[in-house]
């Protein structure tokens, strides 16, 4: 009996690639790439500094120093001294822990509330995905860094506020992606075949659909959070972020707007901090997108 | 009716519900910011009598629906309201603010067809020369760049260091147009090289792949000099993308100009709205983002119309 088992069920039957596969190839295209390599390096030790900023031997971000004021950058301050005498390099470390946390939950918030909202206006009825659509369409319809200034000034300024406003900003963004690429893996063949089978519709989103679309999105949120992180440092330089004393870059440059005459080294470290992480997630975004999809390869 | 002329006024009509649901947005944000503005008015001191009496004038105390009806039919006639900070006219601020962020937003815009679509160009042609490879890194470079930051680094080197150009400082481009636009370089550069970048970008790759072409190869089997091949049959097809790309991106460049206006103390409607926000001016917050979004929907079609003239396949559809 066993034996007659193991020979029907071992006619071979080419089975398309997994979700899960794709992935593992796609990673392994990706570790191949010199460049991905270097972005994962810029923003992995990025990530290390701003983590490990308290046992760093860094003088505080905050504490005022007046005798030592506007020090050029040298072998006590590497990144010099700003107006109240505080140490550039230390703050711009710490402001690298609330800049990419707010970046980073922001990417969070919006990853999961977009990709869900996109795959219910995926497969939902007509009407769902309609409310859905034409609310993203709004939301779509002010230009971006301009809401994201309306949506933080009416919530108070803050990271929290930073966090809610780009996420609002770019949650209409990812339903969109999300939604497309829905409605493509749901006219697929392999779905029409599960549903066939009597598949719960539940079971066919969550175990099909979903994973299906990840792959496609995921190239795109690493994508927008280079923008994120850009948008995260304008709106804090116009002084809707974190308030002083805590740094974050974008705050840093809006104080060391009054001092570029004399000290442009305030200016020039913490912009070089965000040019870098932005450049990091590029190198990367791009190397995740020309792996996993050879169609939006530029 | 001609099919093009039809396109337009059904998009037109799509257009009005948008419209409405904008002007609902824009009226209900506003009234989520916290602060009283009758409080605010009075400086944030004033007695609780004086404050009721002060939100009666305003209206604060009626309904909101009546409220919204009353401002949709002022801002129909071409009324925004008054500022509550300095009593003037929004109106009228926007008339005298609106030069200086066109000319702002034409320059960048200009800077990057410019500089963009050639850099995009000698990309492709000479795809893996070193021009190739010094464009990209520059593209690259030039993406992870903050524009605000790049204004601070322009206004050290080219301001304080070289002394070439006006710190800050302005004049406008409506009375004295050169020495206007003067005062605009610096803050077009900040504001230009993002998209400069994105289009150097995206030409190159739409003209690597015209150039996979068949028709590409047609035009170069039939003897064409490669300069008619490259313009004429490469270019203006690779370009179509780049429209919209353009047209998407304007907002970004609305956005932005808010900050660069900011950096710079350009006069500007962008700079008018971050001052708003401080100031909690509620009736200019409200009428400037229904002003930017209407205009930003308009720009949109407009990009939309462009890109189904320039591509005659768009048309049947």
């Amino acid at each position: 009996m066993a034996p007659a088992m193991s020979e029907a069920s071992s006619i071979p039957i080419p089975l398309p690639p997994t979700a899960l596969e794709r992935l593992g190839r796609a990673w392994r295209k990706i570790g191949r790439n010199r460049l991905s390599l270097i972005g994962s390096l810029i923003i992995m030790s990025l990530v290390l500094v701003a983590l490990a900023a308290p046992f760093l031997d860094l003088a505080s971000p905050v504490k005022l120093n007046i005798s030592s004021r506007f020090l050029p950058p040298g072998s006590g301050h590497w990144f010099g001294t700003d107006q109240l005498g505080r140490d550039v390099l230390s703050r711009v470390v710490y402001g690298a822990r609330v800049s990419l946390t707010a970046s980073l939950l922001t990417m969070l918030a919006a990853g999961l509330t977009g990709v869900s909202l996109g795959i219910v206006a995926g497969v939902g009825t007509a009407r769902v995905s309609g409310v859905i659509m034409r609310l993203m369409d709004l939301l779509m319809s002010f230009p971006p860094l301009l809401l994201a200034v309306a949506v933080a000034a009416a919530l108070g300024t803050g990271t929290r506020s930073i966090i809610i406003a780009l996420s609002v900003v770019y949650l209409p963004r990812i339903v969109r992606v999300t939604r497309g690429i829905a409605l493509t893996v749901v006219a697929q063949e392999y779905i029409v075949a599960a549903q066939a089978l009597g598949s719960p519709r539940w079971r066919l989103v969550l175990r099909t659909v979903l994973p299906n679309c990840l792959s496609v999105v995921v190239v795109q949120l690493s994508l927008y959070f280079a923008e994120v992180l850009l948008a995260e440092a304008a709106l804090s330089f116009l002084g809707l972020g974190e308030p002083p004393p805590t740094p974050t870059w974008g705050n840093i440059l809006h104080d060391s707007q009054k001092y570029i005459r004399n000290a442009p080294w305030i200016a020039i470290f913490p912009g070089c901090a965000i040019a870098l992480s932005v450049l990091g997630l590029n190198l990367f975004g791009d190397a995740v997108r020309d792996a996993m999809d050879p169609r939006l390869r530029t | 009716m001609p099919p093009l002329l039809r396109q337009v006024l059904t998009r037109l009509v799509a257009l009005i519900p948008m419209l409405i649901a904008l002007s609902i947005a824009s009226f209900a944000l506003v009234h989520v910011i916290p602060g009283d503005p009758a409080l605010v008015m009075l400086g944030g001191e004033g007695t609780p009598q004086q404050v009721a009496e002060l939100r009666k004038q305003l209206g604060l105390d009626r309904p909101l629906p009546v409220r919204y009806w009353e401002w949709l039919t002022r801002v129909a006639r071409g009324d925004l309201g008054e500022s509550l900070y300095n009593r003037t006219r929004i109106t009228d601020e926007l008339v005298w603010r609106f030069p200086t962020t066109l000319a702002l937003v034409c320059l960048s815009l200009l800077i990057s067809v410019v500089v963009g679509v050639p850099a995009g160009l000698l990309s492709a042609v000479f795809r893996n020369s070193w021009v190739d490879h010094a464009a990209r890194l520059l593209t690259l470079v030039s993406l992870s760049m903050p524009s605000f930051w790049l204004g601070l680094m322009l206004i050290i080197l080219f301001s304080l260091k070289l002394n070439l150009l006006p710190v800050v400082g302005y004049t406008s481009v409506v009375t004295d147009l050169w020495s206007g636009l003067r005062f605009l370089i610096l803050p077009s550069c900040a504001l230009g090289t993002y998209l400069t970048a994105l289009l150097a970008r995206l030409v190159r790759s739409s003209v690597l792949e015209v150039l996979g072409q068949d028709y590409v190869r047609t035009a170069r089997a039939k003897g064409l000099h490669e300069r008619v091949v490259l313009f004429r049959h490469a270019l203006r097809n690779a370009l179509i993308p780049a429209v919209t790309v353009m047209g998407i991106n304007l907002g970004i460049l609305l956005g932005g100009s808010a900050v660069i206006e900011t950096m710079f103390v350009l006069p500007g409607v962008g700079q008018l709205v971050i001052t708003a926000l401080y100031n909690r001016d509620l009736p200019v917050i409200q009428g400037l983002i229904l002003y930017i979004s209407v205009l930003y929907v308009l720009i949109n079609l407009a990009v939309d119309l462009l890109y189904t003239y320039l591509d005659p396949r768009l048309r049947l559809g």
